[in-house]
């Protein structure tokens, strides 16, 4: 059997689990996969050959069970590859081992403006599309030439339904800003970035006018709302901690972690998608230049891309898939909460981070000064 | 650290054969090796790197001493440790003292309670903090099922919140180091203090006090130059008001990728800990902390 239909198999194999175990919630999804999967590779490749691992450079936590879950089992047994996970994912670890030549990483997951910083210092190999089938993957997936697109991921407005149970909730960033019409403790994320994006918007800036972001503007908008925050958090697990023991009414989260906390954790928040800052498909899975295994590393990003390990990482995370197929294979009711679920992604502002590639060190200390002034 | 470890209690012999120098200097040789190759070169090649990385200049040390972030930074970073560390002194060394008085079995529990929550992950324990100190938390019910309050107090989010955070980290080393320092007091001067018509008070007050204060000073040191690096605390339980350089020094390195400026704020860190230790060492000389002469 060559590869690719070995993959195409896999693929077959992991579409009839994702269908059959649809409405079921994280757990017993992935008690199903697990067993699903162990028992059919045991039928179906009995002596895996013996090749070089690779090495998965990504974050720590549920991120790294999911991926392991998602794309690394089903790598290993398809390809007979073991995987090395290193945690958790930083690009400085990555440019630093580019610049000592010394690169112990076959493939990360690089987002946001570190494609630039990474495609400006030529540490990407190209894609081979020998291996890799670009007919499985969405255009939009390869936006960037040489990364394979898997997730997207959103920075969103989280209130308690106990304080606006009824239709007049926080709607809005404007409305996180408007402390009158919504009381209520309040906590944003110490991030420039996020925090840069959501002040423009409060401020009612066009999306079609936001770049080059006006600093002045975002500043003298975060003015107004300082006063009110409660809370400034730097850690995920943080944000899902003020949410899970109630202490702040709004909160501004990546959408996974708060999905986490309100269907796994039974949080009483609510999700606001208007004017959700979206990575827009700004990650990328990439084969930085130097690295032992390539060829383990294309192979495994034929993998992360495809609809169906797209579906289970969402499943298993909640971040939204790039490729659109992966909805085929999503249960309804979870769709709607992923990013890039297109009622979401329509009303969702966009960042651009080829701005903050210019601008992120000056932003950032600026940020940060007032910040604790 | 600048304290030498001389156990110099005899004096220097004139006639020391050669051998008796070689083999000492020989057992340090691995720890030498090792302190050179994973310590001393890394830090001349951070050195290097905070004037190559912006051009063979000064800049990077330019922007730490007029930029307004790194003053305040480094300002709340001094206060902060400063403060965590007299509290800590103050509520060690009633436990250091009962260690040193009580013996056996009362010692070993006493040691105990303080060594379980060190063995904890730092991360745990700042969490946990989380959990007591919420409006949602359990000093706040209890305290509003009594009715003592009717709001939630502001416990988090605050230099109180980190103060009581690093305090409780602390606080196991410095009972240790000053239990270690009081161990070596010697207790029959007390007694002659008793014998002498002393009170236990006076006693304690004009003998045991005096003497305990070099190990109070110098855990103190110790104490003070770890919490400077203190990260994780006042990131998850303080404002933005109080960042700690450890946590800027952190945001240059990994997320802006400015390596040199990062290395020039990690150094100008490691000159300024060094002097106060230097300080600290022509005044209260700190050899007495190792048990060391005190002339």
């Amino acid at each position: 059997m060559s590869a690719r239909q070995e993959v195409e198999e896999y693929c077959a194999n992991l579409r009839e689990i994702l269908a059959a175990t649809r409405g079921l919630d994280r757990r017993d999804f992935i008690k199903s996969v697990g067993g699903t999967l162990a028992g059919w590779t045991l039928a179906t490749c009995p002596g895996a050959s013996a090749e070089l691992p690779i090495t998965v450079f990504g974050f720590g936590g549920v991120w790294k069970k999911a991926a392991l879950k998602a794309f690394g089992e089903p790598f290993t047994q398809k390809t007979g590859i073991n995987i090395a996970y290193q945690e958790p994912y930083l690009f400085a670890k990555l440019l630093a081992m580019h610049q000592a030549r010394a690169m112990q990483i076959d493939t990360a997951p690089v987002q946001g403006e570190e494609m630039y910083q990474a495609e400006r210092l030529k540490m990407i190999m190209p894609l081979d599309f020998s291996v890799i089938d670009r007919s499985a993957l969405d255009p939009r997936q390869l936006r960037y030439g040489n990364a394979v697109g898997s997730h997207t991921l959103s920075y969103v407005i989280c209130y308690n339904k106990k304080n606006w149970p009824g239709e007049n909730h926080p709607a809005s960033w404007a409305d996180f800003w408007n402390v009158e019409k919504f009381p209520g403790r309040r906590a944003l994320r110490t991030d420039e970035l996020w925090t840069v994006e959501a002040a423009l918007k409060a401020d009612g800036v066009k999306d079609s006018e936001f770049y080059p972001i006006d600093v002045d503007r975002v500043f003298r908008s975060l003015d107004r709302i300082k006063p009110h925050i409660k809370t400034w958090w730097s850690d995920n697990s943080l944000s899902q901690q003020l949410m899970e023991q109630e202490e702040v009414d709004i909160i501004a989260m990546m959408n996974g972690r708060a999905t986490e906390s309100i269907r796994d954790h039974h949080a009483p928040f609510e999700i606001v998608w208007n004017e959700a800052i979206c990575e827009g498909g700004s990650q990328g899975w990439i084969v930085p230049v130097g690295c032992p295994n390539p060829h383990g590393a294309m192979k495994f990003l034929d993998i992360v891309g495809r609809a169906e390990s797209e579906a289970a990482f969402a499943r298993l995370i909640y971040y939204g898939p790039q490729n659109p197929k992966a909805y085929d294979l999503i249960d309804p009711a979870l769709a709607k909460l992923l990013p890039t679920y297109p009622a979401n992604e329509k009303v969702a502002h966009m960042v651009d981070f080829s701005w903050w590639a210019d601008n992120l060190p000056a932003m950032q200390r600026r940020f940060q000064l007032w910040l604790q002034s | 650290m600048t304290a030498i470890a001389g156990h110099t209690t005899a004096p220097p012999r004139m006639a020391a054969s050669s051998r008796q120098r070689i083999i000492p200097a020989l057992l340090l040789m691995p720890c030498l090796a090792w302190i050179s190759f994973f310590f001393l070169l890394p830090l001349a090649l951070m050195c290097w790197r905070s004037f190559a990385a912006k051009g063979y200049s000064f800049a990077a040390y330019t922007v730490l001493f007029t930029s307004p972030l790194y003053t305040k930074v480094m300002l709340t970073t001094v206060k902060t440790a400063s403060i965590a560390t007299v509290i800590a002194l103050i509520l060690a060394y009633p436990v250091a003292y009962v260690l040193t008085i009580s013996g056996g079995f009362r010692r070993a529990l006493i040691l105990t309670f303080v060594f379980i929550p060190y063995w904890v992950d730092i991360i745990v324990r700042t969490f946990s903090w989380l959990i007591l100190l919420g409006d949602n938390g359990l000093i706040n019910k209890l305290l509003m099922a009594t009715g003592i309050v009717h709001t939630p107090l502001e416990l988090l989010y605050n230099s109180f919140s980190v103060l009581i955070a690093m305090v409780q980290i602390l606080l196991p080393l410095t009972i240790i180091i000053l239990f270690g320092a009081m161990l070596r007091i010697d207790r029959t001067l007390i007694a002659a203090a008793k014998i002498h018509g002393a009170g236990s008070w006076q006693a304690f007050r004009t003998v045991f006090f005096p003497l305990s204060l070099p190990g109070v000073y110098g855990a103190g040191l110790l104490v003070f130059v770890l919490s400077l690096g203190f990260y994780v605390t006042p990131a998850l339980l303080g404002s933005p008001r109080q960042t700690m350089i450890a946590q800027t020094i952190m945001v240059e390195a990994s997320e802006l990728l400015d390596w040199g400026q990062a290395s020039a704020a990690g150094l100008v860190l490691l000159i300024i800990t060094t002097l106060i230790a230097a300080i600290y060492n022509r005044y209260f000389s700190l050899d007495r902390l190792w048990g060391g002469s005190d002339a």
